[in-house]
């Protein structure tokens, strides 16, 4: 029998859980998590599974013996496992981490390979060592990312992938597969914090595609983005407008030749206003929410005074 | 309502259910918005979308289809047929 300790949240854990308990040779000794009730939790119940807090990682001695332990799963947590207890367990010790390694490392990387343009991405799982995210890769699964992806539509390619993969890499282990370990190159590491990612209001000196990108990482629409929802003061607007949808303008022709800086309104569109960007370049804000209302073309219209295709 | 609706509105409200905790649901209709009223969150939302995957064998990509229309049971329901075709 292989026991599993697992730390976890949501469906990757859940399916994982699932698997465990379905075969005949492994069993999950104990589930460390955030969640009070839902499936995982009903789950564990449901297999008289003990189920402790996240935090609990911090006395797991105290609460159970590691030495009976043969794996430790770490599926959708930012819970910092102490370097004491992954020494308990080398190389069965995994983590999944919903980003491609060595160079998405860290928090909301999905958003991150938005916004630097990426057109594939991957998730990983990995074994876990002292340093975040930067062990040795035991499988990978790439796709691609489509140049209308949101933030939240990428994330959910990211969590189907990843269950699967961890299914799969489970699946082995308690086939009796020995698993390979490929060290990361880590000279190629970077890794993102929470603290990058904060910042919603959008830089007008960046290019256009650049903006564009920034606006759909933050796109979670109709739920809550983990990070930022694109943002800008525009017009006479004392609240940040939110934008949801931009585009690239490719041809433009300013008629009165006056110089605009980035930031400045050219124009107002049925679909929104067209702003300069950084390098001469344009966007239009096709979707924007004022007060947590879907603007129209007349709510712009009385926000910045132009008329559709007025260009001052 | 046909009895697919029937079998989605089923799986639905069973999902809540079990993810709250709560022996029944507080009262709601079918096109209520499940994230303004609080019945789902974010994280239960996908997980939600990922159960009706495995559930009715569809791919929910919410890359394709708008994530306002899966809010409520009835666009559930609705999205899901168009899926199947």
């Amino acid at each position: 029998m292989l026991n599993f300790l697992i730390i976890g949240n949501g469906i990757p854990a859940l399916s994982v859980a699932k698997l465990i308990n379905q075969s005949a040779i492994g069993k999950i000794s104990c589930l460390l998590t955030n969640e009070t009730d839902g499936l995982l939790i009903s789950e564990c119940q449901k297999n008289s599974i003990p189920i402790f807090s996240e935090d609990s990682i911090d006395e797991l001695e105290a609460i159970m013996e590691l030495e009976k332990i043969d794996w430790l799963l770490c599926i959708n947590t930012a819970k910092i496992i102490p370097s004491r207890i992954i020494k308990f367990f080398p190389n069965h010790c995994l983590n999944f981490h919903p980003g491609r390694l060595p160079d998405y490392a860290g928090l909301h990387t999905h958003q991150w390979a938005i916004r630097n343009g990426e057109s594939k991405f991957s998730v990983s799982i990995h074994a876990l060592d002292e340093r975040i995210d930067a062990g040795a890769i035991v499988a990978e699964r790439s796709f691609p990312i489509a140049p209308h992806d949101t933030g939240l539509s990428l994330w959910q390619k990211c969590i189907r992938n990843g269950v699967s993969l961890f299914q799969e890499v489970i699946g082995k282990i308690l086939s009796g597969f020995d698993l390979q370990y490929y060290p990361q190159n880590l000279s190629l590491r970077r890794t993102y914090f929470l603290r990058d990612s904060l910042d919603a209001n959008i830089n007008w000196n960046l290019s256009a595609k650049e903006i564009v990108d920034f606006v759909r990482a933050g796109n979670y629409y109709p739920l809550q983005s983990p990070t930022y929802t694109a943002q800008a003061f525009l017009g006479s607007s004392v609240k940040p407008i939110t934008v949801l949808e931009a585009g690239e303008v490719e041809i433009f022709s300013v008629s009165n030749g006056h110089s605009k800086k980035p930031g400045d309104i050219l124009s107002l569109e049925q679909l929104g206003p067209i702003i300069e960007c950084g390098y001469g370049q344009k966007v239009i804000l096709k979707k924007t929410f004022n007060d947590g209302k879907l603007m129209t073309s007349s709510d712009w219209s009385s926000l910045t005074g132009y008329k559709y295709t007025d260009i001052k | 309502m046909s009895d697919y609706d029937l079998r989605v509105e089923r799986f639905v409200r069973d999902y809540l259910i079990e993810s709250s905790g709560l022996a029944s649901l507080p009262e709601f209709t079918n096109d209520d918005d499940l994230l303004a009223i609080g019945a789902i969150d974010s994280e239960a939302f996908l997980e939600l979308m990922l159960l009706l995957e495995q559930e009715f064998g569809v791919e929910i990509d919410l890359l394709e289809i708008d994530p306002q229309n899966l809010v409520s049971i009835d666009g559930i329901s609705k999205t899901i047929r168009s899926v199947i075709g």
